[in-house]
């Protein structure tokens, strides 16, 4: 931990709690094929904070995230944005919101190059005569610099993404971000397989993020990577919430306890906001 | 300088099929210099090339997007013989709208294969083997017989029957394909479905639509080489567009369209059919009976998918030799 260039322990608590959350998730449901991943979810996030979702293989981190997301729909519940309750039909939907997600596959194709990801589905255009071209040009200026931003040292916006290392790959994926200035970055377990170089350079990204004024979703299985930059831990457990507190309440080693207590299923509900609502 | 070298070769391995040509040519020169040194033959080359890169399209549009259409053959036949069919049985059609009618019938044989692909969710391989098998019974079934050149109309046939016509309109689609490949958003978006469909639907692409767009696409492709066959032979017969299927396969992934899906241009798909059109050519010229052209036509698949396998090898090579040069 540590290992950027940013000091993780000064990250300014500058979340203002008194505000309305930015994004407010009520009594969420999903259930696959007779599994209940989420059971009546309910968590917030604040302007300019970062979350530290938390939670073992299974918990539903990765259902809740995709139904932010727009990717998948749920079955009951409702979704606030800014105090307003708001559908979230599609990437798109959540896009237009301000919601950006950054995959634990990262939504690459590794095939094509490194500009064409990071504009995928979003790709600039310019008028020649009556139509509508691909700004290749365009594409290709915007890409560098973003990625410099970042700290990623790639020669070239060209080169395929499948020659890019687990850490480059990551920032890639996380430049969409930057670039299109989303309010709320899912970050759906970014440190997975990463060098501890790579760790570092997710947690730089985090806390410009932060420093921008944007809130961040961190999703891990891997609590120690997300204590040092997070303001806030839930940890989910079966599909419910089994911690909710900010940084300042709680140590790493209370939140290393309530994750093994999760992970035996000792479940005790704790501060499940307006579950019978 | 590594990386030029590298970028030299990269050029080479995208521009195969071109290599091939020259090769091939090359090669039926010397073996029948009078017959190959003769500017008619080579206008008929392009010419006979010119409906099967019709085939070639419509293949290359769906190989793109990580599908396969095994059905484009028996299309083109069957638009072939329902537009010669409506035609006839239409007294007082204006030759001008049944000319648009085997591209309309593609799309929408092209239609059906894209919406069970794309929204049905099903085995595009099998879909395709139905459609084919359904559509060779079928052309069979609406009429028994051939329509010959005299039931049709002059302005109906001249497209596949004025050489030059016919290969100025494959070239003039054949711009409009690549330009739409390659300068469009929708385009661009077959490529990402064609890569990896799941990063696509992730960052918002309509992968269903992408695949019954492609579908579509392949369809109308089918539908003109219909058209353009009709006119070349100058009648719809019981089997018009036979056994075009691998040759437009062949030429498809020869000019360097990925059987993986995800890479491929339109142009580079042309040198694959000048390539097959050469073979064809040069088949012709060594009196090749219909039988050995069968058999030619199955080395020619197996020799695509080689081709198409020795690429990706030796261009992940390259590339990872060059990022590794660059980085040291």
């Amino acid at each position: 931990m540590g290992i950027g260039t940013n000091e993780t322990k000064t990250s300014i608590r500058n979340v203002n709690y008194e505000e309305a959350p930015l994004l407010e998730v009520r009594n969420v449901q999903k259930r696959y094929e007779g599994v209940q991943a989420l059971k009546r979810l309910s968590f917030k996030v604040y302007k300019g904070e970062i979350l530290g979702l938390i939670g073992d293989n299974g918990a539903g981190k990765s259902t809740l995230i995709k139904i932010i997301a727009g990717v998948i729909r749920p079955d009951g519940g409702e979704i606030f944005w800014n105090g307003k309750r708001v559908d979230i039909k599609t990437v798109k939907d959540a896009r237009e919101l301000g919601i950006e997600t950054v995959f634990q596959e990262q939504a690459l194709v590794d095939i094509l190059p490194i500009s064409a990801n990071i504009f995928l589905g979003r790709e600039p255009t310019r008028r020649l005569g009556p139509i509508n071209i691909l700004d290749f040009k365009k594409m290709n200026d915007q890409s560098v610099p973003l990625l410099k931003g970042l700290g990623l040292r790639l020669e070239s916006p060209h080169r395929e993404v499948r020659f890019c290392s687990g850490g480059e790959k990551q920032g890639v994926a996380m430049s969409r971000a930057v670039k299109y200035g989303s309010l709320l970055v899912n970050l759906d377990e970014p440190t997975r397989g990463l060098s501890i170089v790579g760790v570092g350079q997710v947690h730089d990204f985090v806390l410009k993020l932060k420093s921008l004024g944007h809130a961040c979703i961190y999703i891990t299985h891997t609590f120690q990577h997300v204590y040092p930059v997070a303001d806030r831990f839930v940890i989910l457990s079966r599909g419910m919430k089994f911690l909710d507190e900010r940084k300042e309440n709680v140590s790493l080693q209370e939140i290393e306890e309530k994750v093994v207590a999760a992970a035996r299923g000792a479940v005790a509900e704790v501060g499940v906001e307006g579950a019978e609502a | 300088m590594k990386s030029l070298s590298s970028n030299i070769l990269l050029t080479v391995l995208d521009q195969i099929a071109w290599i091939l040509v020259v090769v091939f040519f090359v090669a039926f020169t010397i073996l029948l210099p009078q017959a190959m040194l003769k500017i008619d033959t080579l206008r008929f080359m392009l010419y006979e090339a010119a409906p099967l890169g019709f085939l070639v399209l419509a293949e290359s549009i769906v190989l793109i997007t990580g599908n396969m259409d095994l059905s484009i053959d028996n299309m083109a036949g069957f638009t072939a013989m329902a537009s010669g069919l409506i035609f006839i049985r239409t007294p007082g059609l204006s030759p001008y709208i049944a000319v648009l009618l085997p591209a309309l019938i593609g799309l929408a044989c092209g239609t059906v294969n894209g919406f069970l692909v794309g929204y049905m969710g099903l085995n595009p391989f099998l879909v395709t083997l139905g459609t084919t098998e359904f559509l060779s019974g079928a052309r069979l079934l609406i009429y028994g017989g051939s329509i010959y050149a005299g039931m049709l109309s002059p302005f109906y046939l001249m497209w596949g029957g004025n050489d030059l016509l016919c290969i100025a309109s494959f070239l003039i689609v054949l711009v409009c394909f690549a330009f739409f490949l390659r300068y469009t958003r929708v385009g661009s978006h077959l490529y990402a479905v064609g890569g990896s469909s799941e990063a696509a639907m992730m960052m918002g692409i309509n992968v269903k639509r992408s695949y019954l767009l492609a579908f579509m696409a392949s369809g109308i492709m089918a539908g003109l080489a219909g058209l353009f066959f009709t006119g070349f032979v100058n009648e719809v017969s019981r089997n018009l567009a036979d056994w075009t299927l691998f040759p437009a396969f062949s030429a498809a992934v020869i000019g360097g369209v990925s059987i993986k899906g995800g890479r491929g241009s339109a142009i580079n798909a042309f040198a694959g059919t000048i390539f097959i059109g050469i073979v064809e050519g040069g088949l012709t010229m060594f009196a090749m009976a219909p039988e050995g052209r069968i058999a030619v036509y199955g080395i020619l698949v197996i020799v695509a998918i080689f081709i198409n396998k020795s690429r990706d090898t030796a261009r992940d090579r390259i590339m990872r030799s060059s990022i590794a040069s660059i980085e040291a």
